[in-house]
């Protein structure tokens, strides 16, 4: 498994190092943003279906 | 859990992921990984519910008891009926949860909930089907599980449809590191869309149409947004986390604001449901009425099974007189558009009317003015009666 998650974090040979980490970087930035106002939200209109 | 809805930012759904996405990286052979897929989705069940997930597990192995007397062709007709009925009234008690309380049924009605029954139970229909009319055998006991109560697709789907299930299930591809990003990224974006854009957009701007006046035509463009925002978010998590544990899971949207008619729209937006829709009401109806007809009315027959399918999608979602007028209104949109389009090639040809749909401004106005038809129509659902 720790195989797996180190292969992970290498740029694939179809990706450039540069977008592999902004992409990277953009996923952590909208993971922060969302996990501080996670508790903000109410239930989801679509889930009373 | 606390509620009647599984939650994005509670700990049980973030661990199941976890454990799926460990589960993908240590297992190789299908078997085993459709069996661990399996408990993991019961696990997921029994964190939600508790005790109460024992109810869910007998319901899943007389569904697997009732598939296999199916495939067996033991009294097709009765099983059916049975089935059937019990569906329904499974439906009505988890759509009019007081119905469920006034029969002392309040905590089936919880556990309907919380599973996301409506969802569940229009998989149910799509694996009967398969089985009934022989296009697949009846599902082993894991596959059951994993058809019909997928952890990652619990809260608002998509419905996957059970022959895209069967095939993708016989072929099993170990996540790349370029799946993996893209995973990852669908879930961020997922996140992103419904903890900040759409909690900015409901801050903001939303009043649950409780201000006066003209403030309500804005509010409804907004709504329509956010109801954007909010849903897709969901769809985005799930195809994400289906990436991240090798479950192939279906689009729920494409770019569905930019829908040039209602016809269109359906679509893009909520494409699973679209497509059961098609697959399971339309398309059979539509046939029925041709056959009945001899085929020479076939626009008035693609209506008349456009108005049931649509009416019955209304009532899916939700057993009240807003859901069943705004399921009229998108069949009345949809016959419309259907109606204009063939009286559109009537008058100016089909090179005309290659021109006409290629013209920049009537493009733009016709998304302007389906987007305030969906807009609108949402409206219905906010009806005081």
């Amino acid at each position: 498994m720790r195989a797996a998650i180190k292969q992970w974090l290498v740029p694939p040979s179809d990706i450039s190092g540069w977008t592999f980490y902004l992409r990277a970087l953009w996923i952590v930035v909208q993971l922060i943003a969302a996990y501080c106002l996670a508790n903000q939200v109410s239930p989801f209109f679509y889930q009373r279906f | 859990m606390v509620g009647n809805v599984i939650q994005l930012n509670q700990l049980a759904f973030w661990l199941a992921c976890g454990a799926g996405v460990g589960m993908t990286a240590v297992l190789g052979g299908a078997m085993q990984r459709k069996w661990c897929l399996a408990a993991l989705n019961l696990g997921f069940l029994v964190a939600l519910l508790r005790v109460q997930a024992l109810g869910v597990l007998a319901g899943i192995l007389l569904a697997r008891l009732v598939l296999h007397l199916l495939d067996r062709g033991r009294s097709p007709g009765l099983i059916v009926g049975l089935t059937s009925s019990v569906m329904l009234s499974l439906f009505v008690l988890h759509k009019l949860p007081h119905t469920a309380d006034d029969l002392g049924l309040t905590p089936v009605g919880r556990v309907l909930s919380l599973i996301g029954y409506s969802y569940v139970a229009l998989r149910m229909v799509e694996v009967f089907r398969a089985v009934f009319e022989r296009r697949h055998h009846a599902p082993d006991l894991p596959s059951t599980i994993n058809y019909l109560l997928p952890f990652h697709m619990l809260a608002a789907g998509p419905i996957q449809a059970y022959d895209d299930y069967v095939k993708q299930s016989s072929v099993y591809r170990e996540p790349t590191t370029s799946d993996v990003l893209a995973g990852m990224e669908r879930i961020a974006n997922g996140l992103f869309k419904k903890f900040v854009l759409a909690y900015l957009l409901q801050k903001m701007f939303l009043t649950d149409f409780q201000a006066p006046g003209a403030y309500r035509f804005l509010e409804v463009q907004v709504f329509f947004l956010w109801l954007f925002l909010d849903f897709s978010a969901y769809s985005d998590i799930a195809v994400g986390v289906g990436t991240l544990i090798g479950v192939v899971t279906p689009e729920n949207f494409n770019r569905p604001l930019g829908a040039r008619n209602v016809i269109d729209f359906w679509e893009r937006w909520h494409m699973s449901l679209s497509l059961f829709i098609r697959r399971n009401l339309f398309n059979p109806l539509q046939l029925l009425l041709m056959r009945r007809d001899g085929g020479r009315r076939p626009l008035l027959c693609a209506a008349v099974a456009l108005a049931i399918s649509f009416v019955l999608c209304g009532l899916w979602h939700g057993l009240t007189l807003g859901f069943l007028i705004w399921g009229v209104a998108q069949a009345t949109g949809l016959i419309t558009v259907r109606i204009y389009g063939q009286f559109l090639q009537k008058r100016l040809g089909k090179a005309g009317l290659k021109t006409y749909l290629a013209n920049p401004s009537i493009r733009l106005a016709a998304c302007l003015l389906t987007f305030e038809f969906q807009a609108v129509t949402l409206l219905a659902l906010f009806m005081r009666t």
